[in-house]
């Protein structure tokens, strides 16, 4: 099972919780069969079979036709416009982007950081056939990206520790932090130096860099 | 990535967080 920092809280609704974390994969994977999803949540077939057929009863999934798989459905196109509208980082970042991508022929994207996961809210990608990709929604946990890190060094002690305390940092390659206190370290680098980096910490082959986008209230914001 | 092209890379990103800051009223990047 995987451990990207589900919420915890007293008031939260178990079943709903465990509908949610299914819907949650699809943001990872397009299509998902009854048993692979099964193994990944970490739950049995039955309960996650009921949760499929309700998200598909209400329009959040649909059925591949070719595969039998589950796919997103169209009801989540509406969601996902809602939230996207109101980020006004994602249309004043558009232009900046495209012409930092025409610059250094590199794929660009901003994003903000939600829990321990940093969501993309808009990508450029640069147009070489070996490129990397980045699109709208697209999370990456934050400890393991430029983004993600950039975003992290302009949270208070307080609140890294509230949402790392008690849970582990996945590691992806050996170059991943996979330590708070040595998370903690890198966080303070960043800040003396005003920019992230990544360097094959999410994916062998992959570097990224990431500096901050501060909105009117002076904090970070993507 | 060799530390030239991070070097090269830097600056271009860092003028680009700061024309976006700028746009959503922030201070520039590199003040804090």
């Amino acid at each position: 099972m995987r451990n990207d920092g589900p919420p915890r809280g007293p008031y939260l609704l178990g079943s709903l919780r465990k509908g949610l974390k299914v819907l949650d994969r699809f943001a990872h994977r397009q299509s998902w069969s009854l048993a692979a999803l099964s193994a990944e949540l970490g739950q049995s077939k039955p309960t996650v079979f009921r949760i499929l057929r309700t998200l598909e009863e209400f329009g959040y999934l649909t059925k591949d036709a070719a595969t039998g798989r589950d796919v997103p459905g169209l009801r989540l196109l509406g969601l996902a416009g809602a939230a996207v509208r109101h980020e006004q980082l994602r249309w004043q970042a558009l232009a900046p982007l495209q012409d930092l991508a025409r610059k250094t022929g590199e794929t660009v994207h901003v994003g903000v950081l939600h829990g321990t996961e940093a969501v993309c809210v808009q990508a450029v990608e640069d147009t070489r056939l070996a490129r990397m990709h980045a699109f709208v929604g697209e999370r990456t946990p934050a400890h393991a990206s430029a983004l993600g890190k950039m975003l992290l060094a302009h949270r208070t002690e307080a609140e890294l520790q509230a949402l790392y305390e008690g849970r582990d940092l996945p590691r992806f390659t050996p170059r991943t932090i996979s330590i708070l206190p040595a998370l903690e370290a890198a966080l303070r680098r960043i800040r003396e130096q005003g920019y992230a980096l990544d360097e094959e910490e999410m994916e062998i082959g992959l570097g990224c860099i990431g500096a901050p986008i501060f909105d009117h209230a002076g904090r970070a914001h993507g | 990535m060799d530390r030239d092209k991070i070097a090269a890379l830097v600056p271009l990103v860092r003028d680009t967080e700061e024309r976006i800051s700028h746009m959503l009223g922030g201070p520039a990047a590199h003040a804090t």
